[in-house]
């Protein structure tokens, strides 16, 4: 089990998360905290960037999901990005790729 | 100001006060030194008779130095049990060694209290190799024994402390295990001409999983329903979690059996108890089988769980593939997905959940995935329920430490007609 370390970095149009390691139960309140912290403002973007996401299980999914429901009821948006095979074959899987906006880089999020 | 000067002073007086000391020594009589050592001595004749006895064992039993010389015995100055020790242990192995070291005993004083002691004795022989008399000291380990009593004390209070722990850890694997088996059926109903089998994997005895799996009639023998599924999370929430999953999904087949209403009410359900803060989901597969002649029509919906497989009875095997459909609970007007399956003799139905596909297996821990999972059902197929149960479940508890969740696995099949056949034949 490798540990979650979130890296929050600004973009133009608004915020990265860079999730990296193993998002499990033992740490998802982790990924919830961080984003509550973010605070965005309405209208702002929020990308979480799973490049380096080695694993995730449903309490992960629940984390993703909260942190989704929480930044769309203030009015913002959610992308993931970078999503790896894995996560993107569980994602397809759950149906949570028609929910979340998936972009292959982070560079789009800089364009807008 | 000038530098204090008392540092270079010190060391001048220190000199003559050490030699004063040490002169204090050597003029200390080695009778002073027997008689107020800071242990007890005494020497005894052979038989025990105390010849010779220090000021500081007097002092410690209480006695006066007439009382004893001459007149008492070592082991008089024993208790019961230190005089026995003595007897049957101590004085043989002494006259034999000619030598003891640090045995424990328990003197009395003249209070009557007891006096722990640690005793040493050593044989004086004449030049001619002659037992003479025996030369003892004694150590006061009042205080050594005390610190072992309350080493034993705590040792006696951990071990208690132990038990109680394993008691209380057993009470709750048993406790769990109950929970655990409310949530799941006890027996599968019995639908003639019908093979069902149903098998759940508990990755730990102390974490209560979120699995859950159901068969019940909805009319007569002619139409059951069924489900199967996994909570998100682990322990006592997740248990709640299946709890409401499972009797909504119950009620809700029982009302309306249509398996995308069903899995639609429960979302329903799931929204309504768990906030957007606090989201809790599950997947599922909910199903009816209904049965048309000799075959058995399956609708099946499912929402964000992995695809049902169906082992066929030519040997083929195909996953029921529902795109789109989106975990339950998770997210308003989430999409539910259903598909259509015959059954016909021969054929088996395998729901599962992803703690099967998800596994980690060998030493660069792969996902087992689902070509694999297809690969061994392929290899089974043709196959009732039970013999795919019985394969899954060994192929489980071959994962090892490789599977680190609850797996809960579904068979409905119809026997072969040959199976029929051979056996009517036999």
């Amino acid at each position: 089990m490798k540990s979650l370390t979130i890296t929050a970095s600004h973009a133009p149009a608004g915020l990265v998360l860079e999730v990296a390691g193993d998002l499990d139960h033992t740490n998802a309140q982790q990924l919830r905290h961080s984003a509550q912290e973010t605070a965005l403002p309405p209208g702002r973007l929020l990308a979480m960037d799973l490049s380096k996401l080695e694993f995730c299980d449903s309490s992960g999914f629940t984390a993703l999901i909260a942190v989704r429901n929480q930044v769309v009821s203030a009015g913002g948006e959610v992308v993931l990005v970078a999503v790896t095979a894995n996560m993107r074959r569980l994602l397809h899987l759950t149906g949570l790729d028609q929910v979340f906006d998936i972009r292959d880089t982070v560079a789009l999020l800089t364009d807008r | 100001m000038s530098p204090p000067t008392g540092g270079s002073d010190g060391p001048g007086r220190g000199v003559p006060s050490t030699r004063a000391a040490f002169s204090a020594l050597l003029e200390d009589s080695a009778e002073d030194l027997y008689e107020s050592a800071p242990c007890g001595y005494l020497s005894t004749l052979m038989d025990g008779t105390v010849a010779k006895v220090n000021a500081t064992l007097l002092n410690w039993l209480g006695l006066s130095r007439d009382e004893v010389v001459g007149r008492m015995r070592f082991s008089d100055l024993l208790t019961v049990g230190g005089r026995l020790y003595h007897e049957t242990h101590f004085a043989p192995l002494l006259r034999m060694q000619g030598h003891l070291g640090g045995i424990a005993l328990e003197m009395r004083t003249a209070q009557g209290s007891r006096l722990p002691v640690l005793i040493t004795s050593t044989v004086k022989k004449t030049d001619d190799g002659e037992p003479l008399l025996i030369r003892t000291t004694v150590f006061d380990a009042t205080d050594r024994r005390a610190y072992e009593q309350e080493l034993l004390r705590a040792r006696r209070a951990a071990d208690e402390a132990r038990k109680q722990a394993e008691a209380d850890r057993e009470r709750l694997r048993e406790a769990l295990a109950v929970l655990q088996q409310s949530l799941l059926p006890a027996t599968l109903p019995d639908i003639p001409g019908v093979e069902t089998a149903g098998h759940y994997h508990t990755a730990s005895p102390f974490q209560l999983g979120g699995d859950f799996y159901d068969l019940f009639p909805l009319d007569g023998d002619d139409r059951f329903a069924f489900f199967l599924g996994d909570v998100c999370g682990k322990g006592p929430q997740a248990a709640a979690l299946t709890s409401l999953t499972r009797y909504t999904l119950r009620a809700a087949a029982l009302h309306d059996p249509d398996p995308v209403t069903n899995l639609r009410d429960l979302n329903t359900a799931l929204l309504d108890r768990y906030t957007g803060d606090d989201p809790r989901y599950c997947t599922a597969v909910a199903g009816v089988l209904e049965r048309a002649g000799d075959t058995l029509n399956v609708r099946l919906a499912s929402g964000g769980h992995p695809p049902a497989l169906v082992l066929r009875g030519d040997g083929g095997v195909e996953y029921l593939s529902t795109p789109g459909g989106m975990l339950v609970g998770a997210l308003p007007g989430a999409q539910f997905v259903q598909v259509r399956v015959t059954l016909r003799p021969g054929d088996t139905l395998l729901l599962y959940t992803d703690g099967l596909t998800e596994a980690r297996i060998g030493p660069h821990r792969e996902l087992y995935g689902y070509e694999a999972l297809a690969s061994f059902a392929a290899s089974l197929a043709p196959s009732g329920p039970h013999r795919v149960i019985d394969a899954l479940t060994e192929l489980l508890s071959g994962f090892g430490d490789g599977l680190d969740d609850d797996t809960a696995l579904l068979a409905v099949g119809l026997p072969a007609r040959t199976d029929t056949g051979s056996r009517d034949r036999a």
